[in-house]
């Protein structure tokens, strides 16, 4: 087997959970140009090596679907939810809004409202101080990049967000699809 | 009372504002409310609001909604011309076009009835309601594409924060209720087309036969199908062209929304764990810490590849009578002690060893040895530092003077 290039900094970046994107430039290359080899090779230590369709790499393990998620990540999913939810009541277009506005913390819906502020409490998340280091964790597992003036910017990662609640709103759809056909079942035929 | 058609237009001409607030309110509207409308756009230099007012009713602009109503209704002939002027269009409901298609059908039994009985006149007056018909569902469906085109501009400029829920329902309404019925119904192997396959038949029938007194009607109606064939498919697909790019991007966020507001609100149902499993997005992780490089692969191969091969044991297949000499001597350790018990003390434990059992090598010598020095009921002394040497059958043993008693 051929050596692959950067297998020690693409490992060590993917295995904690997190992101490559084309924000991590060589890295990110050398993915999407070797993708299939890195995949092969990944492959046998029960790493599956994802490519979404959106550009971006990250491990998938059996495991990970059975096992509750770091402890980091709640937080981040809660955040992440508020913020989908209140753009949407705002009428702004979800993702073009989420993945193109450049946020700063005091702009954010997530401190406005006491029901926002129950769902953070839930996760640990009390104060702008708590927000900023999730946000910190966020752009450490390679979901947000953070600039100097404290301002950040979501990255292609959030489209996982994106595909869960699509997925999360598909199976209330077919739940509430099931119910209707077991209720027309059971009910009585009218004459 | 005849309105006088000059009279009427220069009205409207100078009223297009007034008129055109009055369009846009949705139902009827209050004397006090057209009465505002006047104020709020008529120039009372030019004209007295009341004058105003009074020409409304007179040119039969609005009319009660009922004898004595306070409330009003713009008549609709004009109601239409002003939607027809600034491009705002009410879509048609399938119901309505599927009451076009049975109303053609009708209108060709008629026809047909008329062919049969070589009556110009019925033939006449059907082919006369067939082309009244298929001009207004012409109107209708080029209406359903001019609401279809307004819906989308107001989408893209409105900037107002109208929640996406909303958006959504509009934008799938127009789509779900109108477009795609309608395009259902005028596709090429859909129910419009058959019937005017039908009347295209039936128009000829009459033609060939000579029951049709004026063959310029006949050719008008069949122009007029043949219009309505081409048009209403593009128009309809043209509709459905703007909308689909709009309601695919409104159906995705929707379902994004919705989806984010049922896992917060899960969220207070339950326990965290539990929630965190389902409705968190995470990557997996690996608990190596680095990967296994083709060097590191290569070290383990060479080690496994370069390890003396250790033959697997042999197994004797064949039974014999000798008993086995493992057994032999486990049975001679086990009685060592039982041997020594008699004699004890013994001043020199190797040496009593060694001469009472001769034929032992030194591993032996050595196992036995081992088994009494531990043993708990006995006592060991080493006697002196110094050093004898006693003779196995294959070796000599070098130690120091050992003594042994009961413990």
């Amino acid at each position: 087997m051929n050596e692959l290039p950067f297998l020690k900094e693409i490992f060590d970046k993917l295995r904690q959970g997190s992101y490559i994107t084309h924000e991590q430039g060589s890295l990110h290359s050398a993915l999407a140009d070797k993708y299939e080899e890195y995949a092969a090779y990944f492959k046998p230590l029960g790493l599956d090596l994802v490519r979404h369709e959106r550009d971006f790499f990250y491990f998938h393990t059996e495991t990970a679907e059975n096992t509750p998620p770091p402890a980091s990540l709640p937080p981040i999913a809660v955040f992440s939810f508020i913020l989908i939810e209140a753009a949407a009541n705002e009428g702004k277009p979800v993702e073009e809004y989420i993945l193109t506005e450049r946020f700063s913390l005091s702009g954010l819906p997530h401190l406005n409202s006491d029901r926002y502020k129950s769902y953070l409490k839930a996760v640990g998340i009390d104060d702008e101080a708590a927000l900023r280091k999730l946000v910190r964790s966020m752009a450490r597992l390679g979901w947000a990049e953070v600039f100097p003036d404290e301002t950040f910017r979501f990255l292609r990662p959030f489209h996982r967000v994106f595909d869960k609640c699509q997925e999360i709103s598909l199976a209330a759809e077919q739940e509430t699809r099931s119910v209707l056909k077991a209720t027309e079942e059971a009910a009585p035929e009218m004459n | 009372m005849q309105i006088a058609p000059k009279r009427f237009f220069d009205f409207c001409a100078s009223h297009v504002p007034l008129l055109h607030a009055i369009a846009m309110r949705p139902g009827d509207v209050s004397e006090a409310q057209v009465r505002q409308m006047i104020r709020t756009y008529g120039d009372p230099t030019q004209e007295q609001p009341d004058v105003t007012w009074q020409r409304l009713l007179e040119l039969q602009i609005i009319a009660p909604l009922e004898e004595g109503s306070s409330h009003y209704v713009m008549s609709q002939p004009l109601l239409q011309l002003v939607n027809f002027l600034f491009n705002d269009a009410v879509p048609t409901s399938p119901e309505i076009i599927q009451g076009y298609i049975a109303a053609l059908e009708s209108a060709r039994k008629r026809l047909v009835g008329g062919v049969d009985s070589l009556d110009p006149v019925s033939v006449g007056m059907a082919a006369s309601e067939v082309d009244h018909t298929l001009r207004r569902m012409q109107d209708d469906l080029s209406a359903t594409h001019r609401a279809v085109m307004a819906e989308v501009a107001r989408y893209k400029a409105d900037r107002t924060a109208v929640s996406v829920r909303e958006r959504y329902l509009r934008i799938v309404t127009l789509m779900d209720l109108y477009v795609y019925p309608l395009v259902e119904i005028v596709r090429v192997d859909g129910v419009l087309t058959s019937t005017l396959n039908q009347l295209d038949g039936s128009l000829k029938q009459a033609r060939d036969l000579g029951v049709y007194a004026e063959i310029g009607p006949i050719e008008r109606v069949e122009r007029q199908i043949r219009a309505l064939r081409r048009r209403s498919i593009h128009t309809l697909n043209e509709s459905r062209k703007e909308l689909q790019p709009l309601y695919d991007v409104l159906r995705r966020s929707s379902a994004i929304a919705h989806g984010a507001t049922l896992a917060l609100n899960r969220l207070r149902q339950v326990r965290l764990e539990d929630w965190a499993l389902h409705y968190v997005p995470q990557a997996g992780r690996a608990s190596v810490e680095s990967p296994p490089t083709d060097a590191v692969l290569r070290q383990v191969i060479e080690h496994v590849a370069t390890h003396p091969p250790t033959p697997p044991p042999m197994l004797s297949m064949q039974e014999n009578a000798e008993t086995p000499p493992d057994y032999v001597r486990l049975l001679w350790l086990n009685g060592l002690q039982d041997a020594i018990r008699e004699e004890l003390p013994v001043k020199d434990l190797t040496e009593w060893l060694t001469q009472s059992y001769p034929e032992k090598g030194t591993a032996d010598a050595l196992l036995g040895l081992s088994r009494l020095l531990f043993d708990p009921t006995l006592e060991v002394k080493f006697k002196s530092h110094k050093t004898k040497t006693y003779r196995t059958r294959d070796g000599v043993l070098e130690a120091t003077t050992i003594s042994i008693s009961n413990a």
